[in-house]
């Protein structure tokens, strides 16, 4: 462990436990540490949680129909839709109900199938039925005629996960968790009294646990609790999003064949869009979140091989992002475990379904955390209830009417496309949204036809004047990404 | 033959390209183009001429910014200066379009007038 | 308890295609009118197009872009014209009725006579045509890039690069230079620009600006805010040249690559779109499929110049005036109006043939010398047209007397 910096820093606090890494992952935990007696802090380097691997998520709930038998992860995925469908009422966030239809597309494949309904069972998920194409298709008429046997699993379930980070975090910093944005860890050391001092870029500040969540750089955070070993393997998934307008095609989320460089899946996503996936690049680039031609004409390829009838025309976005698996065990499997050199740190290493395997997941940290001594003792005045805002485009007639009684701002629309009116922008401004992409990405304004061509202004505007910033320092997601330059004809005494 | 240009004339889409230069104090024009195509070549050879549009600061108002506009063209050579003078402008409401922001701009015989209300 | 008002007619968007319908329908005698506008001030697009050269066929002067809509709406003031700003129209159906809502009034219901859509486009984003690359802050679209100069008095950026020479994309390039800006290049995927010449000459040339033809935006560089795009040269197919990258450094990406007619609201009322335009299927009074349901202006089609946008909203108002008198031809979209591989689009798609109709039709391609023919009762000899050139012809009652009596098919041809 390395000796830390002569240079005094402020002391941040200390705390029982600290979690490294505001993603969905550390987010679940925080909320999970919440509900218990003691000090917790969640600490995220970036301005807002569950922008890093988080963000790249498909954001679907699934069953172990993925995890091979006797993995930990088949083990925390199991009943992952009831686990979200519960907690989607106490945090007051969107889970829309889908089933799931996996397909053979040849006759080659239908081994595929047999082997996921294997899987799930071995994991207790019973349910999945192996279907033909004449039920494929009345059950998704636009799919490939090509399908020769479908493996058909109803109760699955689709969220949008950065609505969810979001809401976990509130819940737990309203029930003590301290959160500090903007705070990386850059070492790791062990005190004289057996505390565990983390060095950041903010200040120091000492636990007796320390939760590795960081995501994808866990590895490093690995590094400086002595565990060098514990390494990550990455790759650059491209997804593309599809107009609301054709979400008539796919009702179920649909997945085709898998490799090293594809997961073939096309489903709707929480608020009615379609998402086609996803084209795999091996990356050691954990920055390189750029989007080449070929990895979207690959994208669509494989979204038209499950239904032909997706045109480009009907895209409305695409993107990337680096998705982490522990490399230390064959099958890939999570790496949840103490640390072997550093006591006190447990190190939370997922892969792919990590989203679904996140409720389950925290408990089993805290359930590590009893077993290397700590007294976990239940609050009794943790709150499970948080209250999100209303979201006025899926509001009925009747509720919209009372959303503006309520506050006239629900009357006035900012974002055309997706409906989103000043209220909730204002809301997700003062709850902690302070760049555009937080806002974005919490009140969909921008994620449109038009992807903020009209909004853009008016969320910038509203960000300068709720912050009390000037325009200028108003960014897209964070320092070093500022929308705007400067203001024209800015001479002395102007603005 | 001094003073060579090329010049595309804009006064209709087909935007003929003709050549233009100075021989003993008269202006020659080469390349097809029409007679209303030949007074616009000559004006763009002998004194380019724009007309500018931009716009000037508003203070005490939540309107920014007023659009504004040279009310003919002006030497093409006096636009950046003519920014420049616009950049030091302050307004306030109430103003009317068509109102003078600055007389006979930069010497041109000009007059830079507000292209909208400001109310 | 709902409280559903009755309108004769909803104008949706107070644009240069609003204004005019509405002007339009009080001239015409229409009372119960409301126009709704879900920006905070009337007049659509054209107060953040501060340049002139509007309203030379409507006004016989080149205007600037708010001068244009001013004309609109002291017109609109004189003739009692009911506006609704900060009201944002949330859904319409077959039936015509309409649901608007905006902070001061609350959600309200109508029921209408008469819709006229008025809503302009919207700017193709980059998420639709896939550049690749990272996805920093500093791309926009120009119009987007133009509401933030013009109307907030916000730089986006001070070294800038544009995508696509269309009109709007070379007058931002004039702009930004104007106020300060360094744009490093205009890149374009034809071979000639798709705006006007004069653009050309007054965005471009007058401030050396590069234009590179045949050329493309292939990927875009910068972590948190945009450093820099490789742009490569194109061939006839719009594929990449190998070897041709060049990476140009930068801070903003404006890019101006098409225009969509805004017609999500038209699919809630059951209107039809034309792929070719995008925008409704309509008779020669501009009503669409949907009786009562009108469409003007951009949201018809993308249009060049804003007189014929307004002259759009004109016909449509008289249109509307038609249907609530119950005046509509006899034989209403008697006969459909087809062009052939030649032709990018023609409006109206179907015609009477008892009233005069005015056409608006794009070539597909580049055309010198060409014969445009309609059927058999128009022809005429463009010497130049080319696909970012409009064709209007207007055709008066007397041309269709010449047709066969039992004719239900019109071609619209162009030969070169």
């Amino acid at each position: 462990m390395a000796v830390p910096e002569a240079a005094p820093r402020k002391h941040m606090g200390d705390y029982d436990v600290i979690v490294i890494g505001g993603g969905i992952i550390g987010a679940m935990i925080a909320r999970q540490l919440s509900k218990l007696k003691g000090r917790f802090a969640l600490l995220e380097k970036e301005s807002f949680g569950g922008f890093g691997v988080s963000k790249a998520s498909l954001s679907q709930i699934h069953l172990p129909d993925f995890c091979p038998p006797g993995t930990l992860k088949g083990k925390l995925v199991r009943e992952a839709p009831t686990r979200f469908k519960k907690l989607a009422a106490e945090l007051d966030v969107l889970y829309r109900e889908v089933d799931e239809l996996w397909l053979a597309l040849d006759p080659a494949q239908v081994n595929n199938l047999e082997a996921a309904r294997a899987r799930a069972e071995s994991h207790g998920a019973t349910g999945f039925e192996i279907i033909s194409p004449q039920r494929i298709h009345e059950l998704e008429p636009q799919v490939t005629p090509k399908a020769v046997a479908g493996l058909y699993a109803r109760g699955l379930g689709v969220i949008y996960t950065p609505e969810w980070n979001f809401a976990l975090i509130e819940n737990a910093v309203e029930n003590g968790v301290q959160l500090h944005l903007q705070t990386e860890v850059i070492d790791i050391a062990k005190t004289r009294d057996g505390t565990l001092r983390l060095t950041t870029g903010q200040g120091t500040l000492t636990a007796s646990y320390v939760i590795n969540a960081a995501g994808l750089y866990a590895d490093e955070i690995a590094r400086m609790a002595g565990d060098a070993h514990l390494q990550l393997s990455l790759r650059k998934g491209t997804m593309l999003i599809f107009d609301k307008s054709v979400s008539y095609a796919v009702r179920h989320m649909i997945f085709g064949s898998f490799s090293e460089s594809h997961s073939q899946n096309i489903a709707p996503t929480a608020h009615g869009n379609l998402i086609l996936g996803v084209h795999y690049v091996k990356t050691d680039n954990k920055t390189d979140s750029r989007v080449s031609r070929e990895a979207i004409q690959q994208t669509l390829k494989l979204g038209r091989e499950l239904v032909p009838a997706l045109s480009e025309k009907d895209m409305i976005t695409s993107f990337s992002g680096i998705l982490a698996q522990p490399n230390m065990s064959r099958d890939g499997d999570f790496y949840i475990a103490p640390s072997e050199n550093a006591p006190g740190v447990i190190h939370v290493m997922v892969g792919a379904p990590g989203l679904s395997a996140a409720p389950a997941t925290a408990e089993y940290v805290v359930q590590l955390l009893g077993d290397a001594g700590w007294r976990t003792e239940e609050k009794a005045n943790f709150n499970p209830r948080r209250r999100g805002w209303p979201r006025f485009e899926t509001a009925s007639i009747a509720k919209k009417k009372q959303m503006i009684g309520a506050d006239s701002k629900y009357g006035h629309v900012l974002c055309r496309c997706e409906q989103v009116t000043e209220a909730e922008i204002l809301q997700s401004i003062r709850r902690g949204a302070h760049t555009m992409d937080a806002v974005k990405h919490l009140t969909r304004a921008g994620m449109g036809r038009c992807q903020g061509g009209f909004c853009t202004p008016f969320v910038l505007k509203h960000l300068a004047d709720t912050l009390g910033i000037p325009p200028t320092r108003v960014t897209k997601s964070g320092p070093g990404s500022h929308q705007i330059l400067k203001i024209t004809k800015a001479v002395a005494g102007n603005e | 033959m001094s003073n060579l240009q090329e010049l595309i004339c804009i006064t209709c889409p087909k935007g003929c390209v003709t050549t233009v230069w100075k021989e003993k104090g008269d202006i020659k024009i080469e390349g097809k183009i029409c007679k209303k195509g030949k007074e616009y070549i000559k004006q763009e050879y002998i004194e380019p001429k724009r007309v500018l549009t931009s716009t000037v600061v508003v203070e005490r108002s939540p309107i920014k910014r007023l659009p504004v506009r040279t009310r003919e063209a002006i030497p093409k050579k006096k636009i950046f200066p003519a920014m420049n003078e616009l950049s030091k402008i302050r307004i306030k409401p109430p103003l009317k379009i068509g109102e003078v922001i600055i007389s006979n701009l930069l010497n041109t015989g000009v007059d830079v007038i507000a292209s909208d209300d400001l109310l | 308890m709902t409280t559903i008002r009755n309108l004769d007619l909803a104008i949706i968007g107070s644009g240069p295609a609003g204004l005019a319908a509405a002007v339009k329908a009080k001239q015409l005698g229409i009372k119960d009118l409301v126009v709704f506008e879900r920006d905070e001030r009337p007049g659509g697009i054209l107060p953040q197009c501060i340049h002139n050269g509007f309203g030379l066929q409507k006004f016989k002067e080149e205007l600037t872009g708010p001068e244009y809509a001013n004309r609109y709406i002291q017109m609109a003031q004189a003739h009692s014209v009911d506006i609704e700003l900060d009201s944002t129209v949330l859904e319409i159906d077959p039936n015509r009725n309409l649901t608007a809502v905006s902070e001061y009034s609350g959600l309200r219901n109508y029921h209408c006579r008469s819709i006229i859509l008025a809503m302009g486009c919207r700017e193709r984003p980059r998420g639709a045509i896939g550049i690749p690359g990272t996805r920093p802050a500093g791309v926009f679209t120009a119009g987007q890039a133009q509401r933030l100069v013009n109307i907030e008095g916000y730089m986006p950026g001070e070294n800038i690069v544009i995508q696509g020479s269309g009109d709007v994309g070379m007058i931002m390039a004039r702009r930004l230079t104007l106020e300060g800006a360094k744009v490093k290049a205009v890149t374009e995927i034809q071979p000639y620009t798709s705006g006007l010449i004069r653009n050309e000459v007054q965005c471009l040339h007058d401030f050396d600006i590069p234009l590179m033809l045949r050329h493309t935006v292939a990927e875009i560089h910068g972590d948190k805010r945009v450093e820099g795009v490789t742009v490569v040269e194109v061939d006839t197919d719009w594929n990449p040249i190998d070897g041709t990258e060049k990476l140009i450094a930068c801070d903003t990406l404006l890019l101006s690559v098409g225009l969509i007619p805004e017609n999500e609201l038209s699919k809630l009322a059951g209107v039809s779109l034309d792929p070719q335009t995008g925008g409704a299927y309509v008779n020669e009074v501009l009503e669409t499929r949907v009786p009562g349901i009108f469409s003007c202006g951009n949201v018809l089609h993308v249009n060049d110049y804003v007189d014929e946008v307004s002259n759009q909203g004109e016909i449509a108002a008289r249109g509307a005036f038609y249907r609530i008198k119950n005046r509509m031809p006899a034989r209403e979209m008697r006969i459909s109006i087809a062009g052939d591989q030649t032709v990018g689009q023609v409006v109206p798609q179907t015609i009477s043939g008892e009233l005069p109709v005015t056409f608006y039709i794009r070539v597909k391609r580049p055309m010198q010398k060409m014969a445009l023919r309609i059927g058999e009762i128009f022809e005429k000899k463009i010497p130049y047209a080319r696909p970012s050139e409009m064709i209007q012809v207007r055709l008066s009652k007397k041309s269709f007397s010449q047709m066969e009596p039992s004719t239900t098919r019109l071609k619209v041809s162009c030969e070169d």
